[in-house]
């Protein structure tokens, strides 16, 4: 049996594809490999602690996420960065390159990757108390986002946003310490974000870090060989499987009528020419923050710029 | 096995009266150590996470608050100022704490900050009239508990925002149990204190209208106070820990202007508040360490996981819970055990057709009950600090029994008319 | 011995007037916060994590002095009763407890406070540097431990029937 730390709240695909995951390697090793899944980090453990945890195989294995290794790693947490692509399609096309890097940068924590999740690309979108659909609007206006990276874009755009926990975000909207949260609309409705904030604006495709299978190498190594293979084969159905599904419009569009009935104003999307100022704004920050990162940092960013290069429009 | 250390080591730790922080520290070690494997690395990883969390710094900074109003007589003038008003009940200012509480936990979104708040001014002023010093730390310790009930809460937001139920409704939903439970908390109090003269001053003649409205006359400063501290905090325009900066800042100021605080008397209020909070933050080192043992072996995942697999009937199935979180309740409060049952708990309890807006209740009554249920409760290392240990842990625990079973019995009352809780949610949505 | 008692009480004491002063900064920094976001219009960046490195620090350093005034939070319905030489054994098994757990707690955070310190860690928003601050954990452990040694000798010398060496506990003047 391995113990596997999750952090994702059951609420979230992402948490029902990895326990999917787990059930399809007990079905392939006949149940000779059981992998028990906390989730929502019901082990008590944090993400920011994971890779020292993982190090010393305090734990079997654990869902990585790139970006919340800040602390430790700073350089897995600029591969990638929100306003890197501009339609959902190009996320497809990063994958195999931002895959890679994070393979090499986890095996020198002593991890070892079996495929993983690949997260739905969610629209993101600007929800706010009153109608605001551009960002000449989003000025004066504070602003909730998730990461540095996000805090130093819209700097560059003159609008004030701070960073809030996701936990505190209802009551932080609720009580007006924030007029607006940059968040994913797809899945708002599971923080009751219709509540406070009653419109929405579409921005951009979410640039979702893919979710990697980490094995630790002391549990990797007490595994026999025909077992280690049973991981890598559940692993790689897995991320084939939520790789295909990752782009859906579909999905997108039923989230879309969901909020609306539940009483959200769906506003115009963002103009294009301000989706282009995110962009170039987010470019910036992201060539400041891979800089001072370290020189992996600046490898890796490098890496992703000649693969974005590379993208068709 | 681990349940067998886990009792033993508890045992024998507890029996030679050593620090409690390093008692539960050691038996956490202990764990890590030989149940986990070479795990104990977690224990310093869990104890710099919650020591460096923004939230909890709210805790000593209203400690200070706490004693730069006694030190500056600010805090003696309201407590005499309000005596009159409550000479005619029963209970007299013990009443005090239950109200503060409430308006208190209405706004603030932690258990531990409410005792704090409350108990580093309400304790201090208490004892000095005459009232039982085990008899206050009690009503602190469980007044305390009502900010997880009362909107705004943490328990509820993150309930609601892990197991996708509305939020606004769970708020909804705890305002009325939350009230219910502080006027039975009041009524216990009073009950107790007709029984029990010694608990209270002894009377001497009523007061009249005339002195009453003189009394209230002179707690002028309190508005102000309140607005620093709850106003802002009900106005969106800090959060707790702010509100208690601001509360620091505003009672140095009414100190100097209205009291008699002096620089020197402010120096010490520091030394000692700080004392002060240096023993809560070595039992915390100590639970801290104890909590990640027990949630990185899985144990309460362990114990839902038992409870479900017995294939019990609706109600046994509550039954069951209710003691999971009882026995788990001995180790963790607050919101981490919260986290640990609930992927499993949520899933069942639904299974077994509750309601998601009254489990949410229940269980968050059930974590109030854990956070003053010994040896590990964070409320009653608060208190217990604050009264400088002339309150032993086991007077504290034991005075607060009833408290413990008054809300058991609310749970008992929930599950005969569930729409106590269910009521004003439907009503309004 | 009875000298380096007293130097330890005096450390204890110095330590406790620098988390007091960690405790003024931290108020004046929460406060200077709302009074930057509502008044300049310019909050602070990383003014969270500031202030819960400063109340780590604060924590830390405030600990020992608790430990030597006997301050400590205890589980004492068993061993209140206690007169006489069984008292002073009980004691003993108190403190062993006590000096274990943080000679243990002191190896751990200083693996922890020097990992980082190889790693360069940083914060995730101001990026300061961390291990400066997580050297604290360690630092005031040592002192604990040592502080719980000189208990130890203390409850032994008091077995044989002599008076204690600490005068600080349960003294509040002494501040
Ligand atoms: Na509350
Ligand atoms: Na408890």
């Amino acid at each position: 049996e391995l113990k596997m730390h999750s952090q994702i709240v059951e609420s979230r695909p992402e948490a029902k594809y990895l326990q999917q995951f787990a059930d399809d390697v007990a079905a392939r090793s006949n149940g000779r490999l059981k992998i028990n899944v906390f989730h929502a980090g019901s082990l008590g453990l944090k993400d920011a602690d994971l890779l020292r945890i993982m190090q010393a195989g305090a734990v079997d294995m654990a869902m990585l996420y790139g970006e919340y290794f800040t602390r430790d790693a700073p350089e897995l947490g600029v591969v990638y960065v929100q306003g890197a692509i501009r339609n959902p399609q190009q996320h497809l096309q990063l994958l195999p390159t931002m895959r890679a890097i994070y393979e090499e940068g986890y095996s020198k924590w002593r991890i070892h990757t079996v495929g993983g999740v690949v997260s739905p690309v969610f629209n993101v979108g600007v929800h706010c108390k009153e109608p605001v659909n551009s960002l000449a609007q989003l000025k004066g206006k504070k602003l909730r986002v998730w990461g540095s990276h996000l805090v130093g874009t819209f700097q560059g755009l003159d609008v004030a946003a701070q960073v809030i926990p996701q936990n505190s975000m209802y009551m932080a909207l609720q009580t007006g310490v924030v007029d607006c949260a940059y968040y994913l609309s797809t899945v708002a409705k599971t923080v009751s974000i219709q509540e406070v904030a009653k419109y929405e604006a579409y921005m951009h495709p979410w640039a979702a870090v893919p979710w990697m299978f980490g094995v630790s190498d002391k549990a990797w190594s007490r595994l026999p060989k025909d077992l280690q293979t049973v991981l890598v084969e559940a692993g790689e159905a897995m991320w084939a499987k939520t790789r295909d599904a990752a782009v859906s419009p579909e999905r997108e569009n039923a989230a879309i009528e969901e909020r609306k009935a539940l009483g959200i104003t769906m506003l115009e999307p963002f103009s294009q020419g301000d989706v282009s100022s995110f962009v170039a704004a987010s470019d910036k920050a992201w060539a400041d923050m891979a800089k001072s990162a370290g020189p992996k940092g600046t490898e890796y960013y490098q890496r992703m710029r000649e693969a974005i290069a590379k993208l068709t429009p | 096995m681990t349940w067998g250390i886990l009792s033993t080591s508890m045992l024998v730790l507890m029996v030679t009266g050593a620090v409690l922080g390093a008692a539960l520290g050691l038996t956490g070690l202990i764990l890590l150590q030989f149940q986990v494997g070479d795990a104990t690395s977690l224990a310093v990883q869990a104890v710099w996470n919650t020591f460096t969390d923004f939230t909890l710094s709210a805790v000593p900074l209203f400690i200070f608050l706490g004693d730069i109003l006694m030190a500056s007589g600010i805090s003696g003038r309201i407590y005499n100022g309000l005596t009159p008003l409550f000479h005619r009940f029963s209970g007299k200012l013990l009443h005090t704490n239950i109200a503060v509480c409430t308006v208190f936990g209405a706004v603030s979104g932690s258990s531990s900050s409410t005792a704090a708040a409350i108990g580093s001014v309400g304790y201090p002023e208490l004892v000095k009239r005459g009232y039982d010093p085990a008899t206050v730390i009690a009503s602190l310790a469980a007044g305390g508990t009502l900010g997880l009930l009362i909107p705004p809460s943490l328990s509820l937001l993150i309930y609601g925002a892990t197991q996708d139920v509305s939020i606004g409704k769970l708020f909804l939903a705890g305002i009325v149990p939350g009230l219910l439970i502080a006027g039975l908390f009041s009524a216990y109090i009073a009950g107790l204190c007709y029984f029990r003269k010694d608990l209270a001053p002894k009377e001497d003649e009523r007061p009249t209208w005339g002195e009453i409205f003189t009394g209230l006359r002179a707690i002028w400063p309190l508005p102000i106070l309140i607005f620093f501290v709850l106003g802002t905090i009900y106005m969106g325009l800090a959060t707790t820990t702010e509100a208690a900066a601001l509360g620091v800042v505003a009672a140095t100021v009414l100190g100097f202007v209205w009291g008699d605080l002096t620089l020197p008397k402010l120096w010490q209020s520091f030394k000692t508040s700080v004392l002060m909070f240096g023993t809560i933050a070595m039992v915390l080192l100590g639970t801290l360490i104890l909590a990640q043992a027990i949630s990185v072996l899985g144990l309460p995942k362990e114990l839902v996981d038992w409870v479900a697999k017995m294939g019990l009937s609706r109600y046994e199935v509550l039954f069951a819970i209710v003691l999971v979180y009882l026995v788990l309740g001995c180790f963790f409060d607050g919101i981490s055990l919260l986290l640990m049952t609930l992927p499993i708990a949520f899933p069942l309890m639904m299974s077994m057709q509750f309601d998601p807006i009254w489990f949410g209740i229940v269980v968050t009554i059930l974590m109030e009950v854990g956070m003053i249920t010994p040896p590990v409760g964070l409320n009653l290392f608060v208190l217990v600090t604050i009264s400088r240990r002339k309150v032993s842990l086991g007077e504290a625990s034991w005075a607060t029994v009833p408290y413990w079973l008054i809300m058991l019995g609310v749970i008992g009352l929930f599950t005969v008319f569930p729409e106590i809780v269910t009521f004003v949610p439907n009503r309004f949505f | 011995m009875h000298f380096l008692i007293r130097c330890l009480e005096r450390l204890a004491l110095g330590m406790n007037r620098l988390a007091a002063v960690a405790a003024v900064l931290m108020s004046l920094f929460v406060f200077l916060g709302v009074v930057m976001r509502y008044f300049v219009g310019a909050p602070f960046a990383f003014s969270d994590e500031f202030i819960g490195l400063l109340f780590a620090t604060m924590a830390f350093l405030a600990m020992p002095l608790g430990l030597v005034m006997r301050r400590h939070i205890i589980l004492d319905i068993v061993t209140r009763g206690l007169q006489g030489p069984l008292r002073h054994f009980v004691d003993i098994g108190a403190t062993v407890i006590l000096t274990t757990f943080c000679v243990w707690f002191f190896a751990l955070s200083y693996d922890f406070a020097d990992f980082s310190r190889l790693l360069d860690a940083r914060s995730d928003i101001g990026s300061m540097l961390l291990w400066p601050w997580m050297a604290m954990l360690p630092l005031c452990t040592v002192v604990m431990v040592l502080v719980s040694l000189g208990q130890l000798f203390d409850s032994l010398r008091q077995l044989a029937g002599r008076p204690s060496l600490f005068s600080l506990a349960g003294e509040e003047e002494a501040l």
